[in-house]
């Protein structure tokens, strides 16, 4: 979806709106954000959400390891796999 | 900061400009009017599966699009065929996507302009290239594409100030319309391109009719006639082997499915079409296409009812006479009851 588009236009409006919506707690808005990248992605092209979906669960683990590893050439290792998925879709795509 | 307040304050000066813009161009004449491009094509193409053998689907370039009216189609025949004619374009790869790609086995009018029909298999070439970028949009569009394009049209339809086309007219309403209009000078010293200036208007089922103008103001027609002699500078040998062989083994393989091929040559006139018969002798081209083929063909010159139009830009009929084409033309399908497709 580009964003000079109509579709983009509407899109944000909408996460905005729902983003400020009291309705929300704060751990929704997390998961509603969430759920509408993997919807603004998936606009393009549905099966490629796979790749966000690969980036996102390594980077949950990365997150949940290095809040509790102590071992610092372990919590390297976690980084470097968190930057080399990463920017590894980015230099493969790009 | 103010930040509200500057958000008001750009919305309504952002608001004021484009009222004021909407106004000038609707004082100046101008109209709401769908832009034909590869999008709307795309949502009429995906009507096709949905079709039955009952189905019409019509292909070709602009002469399908602007002389065959489908809601006059729709009164005689209680079914509205589907327009995918595209104009300036070869037919071959439409007919070919549909062929390929779709089971659809009712019938497809295969209309032939010949300069466009014989013109080319390059994939590169205009001729060819305008059509397959329909083709491909359909197979590739995004859901993204899909959803700008539903948004926009409420805008296409209500403003003119959006009224854009796929064809890049110089006399569209967008920045980049108003800048080849600016004229400059001639520093090359070749002969200008006559301005091709936008001389119809589609609907959202892509039916097409002649603008008023064009049918009633002979200088502004003038200036289409003056663009079609001026195409005759980019004449290129017509690739006939080529164009009959692939059309052939498509035409072959949809009819060898129960499919109904039907093959249309609309009128065109003066100057134009003494160029057209004198670069594709009938006998050389439609002759043998319709022989090699074995469709059925129709001629706008073998039926005293389809040839008694004058085209006012040469090529094309205008509204009211392209009605009166289509109806005398259904009658004549009726007749030899060439809409049953031997699928049924």
């Amino acid at each position: 979806m580009l964003f000079n588009s109509l579709g983009f236009l509407v899109f944000f409006a909408l996460v905005l709106l729902y983003y400020y919506t009291p309705a929300f707690s704060w751990v929704n808005k997390k998961r509603m954000l969430l759920l509408t990248s993997y919807l603004f992605y998936g606009l393009w092209n549905p099966p490629l959400i796979l790749l966000l979906w690969i980036s996102t669960l390594v980077d949950w683990i990365t997150g949940n390891k290095l809040a509790v590893e102590q071992n610092q050439r372990k919590r390297n290792a976690w980084l470097a796999l968190s930057i080399v998925v990463n920017l590894g879709f980015l230099a493969f795509f790009k | 900061m103010q930040l509200k307040q500057s958000l008001s304050l750009a919305l309504v000066l952002a608001l004021l400009a484009l009222v004021s813009w909407e106004v000038y161009l609707r004082s100046q004449g101008r109209v709401p009017d769908l832009n034909d491009d590869k999008n709307l094509w795309a949502r009429e193409r995906a009507k096709v599966d949905k079709l039955t053998n009952e189905d019409v689907i019509l292909t070709g370039s602009s002469r399908v699009l602007f002389d065959v009216q489908l809601y006059k189609w729709e009164r005689l025949t209680s079914r509205k065929p589907l327009q995918l004619a595209s104009p300036g374009s070869s037919p071959l790869p439409v007919f070919h996507d549909l062929v390929q790609n779709t089971d659809f086995a009712g019938t497809i009018v295969v209309g032939v302009t010949e300069g466009l029909f014989f013109s080319t298999t390059f994939p590169e070439a205009q001729p060819w290239a305008r059509a397959q970028n329909k083709v491909d949009h359909y197979h590739n569009r995004t859901y993204a594409q899909r959803l700008n394009f539903a948004l926009s049209l409420p805008f296409q339809k209500n403003l003119a100030l959006v009224s854009i086309n796929e064809e890049e007219w110089p006399d569209d309403t967008n920045l980049k319309a108003l800048l080849t209009r600016i004229q400059l000078g001639n520093r090359s010293g070749e002969e200008p391109f006559p301005p091709f200036n936008n001389f119809a208007h589609a609907d959202d089922i892509r039916n097409t009719r002649m603008s008023e103008r064009t049918a009633t103001d002979t200088a502004f027609a003038g200036s289409v006639q003056r663009v079609w002699m001026a195409m005759g500078r980019f004449h290129r040998e017509p690739e006939k082997e080529a164009t009959l062989a692939y059309f052939l083994e498509d035409a072959r393989k949809f009819t060898a499915r129960g499919g109904n091929l039907i093959l249309l040559r609309c009128p065109s006139s003066g100057p134009l079409a003494e160029r057209e018969s004198k670069g594709f002798p009938r006998e050389l081209f439609w002759d043998e296409l319709v022989n090699q083929s074995g469709a059925r063909a129709y001629h706008y010159k073998d039926y005293e009812s389809l040839s008694q139009f004058e085209c006012p830009e040469w090529s094309h009929l205008s509204g009211p006479d392209a009605d009166v084409f289509t109806s005398e033309w259904v009658s004549i399908l009726k007749q030899d009851i060439a809409l049953t497709a031997k699928a049924q």
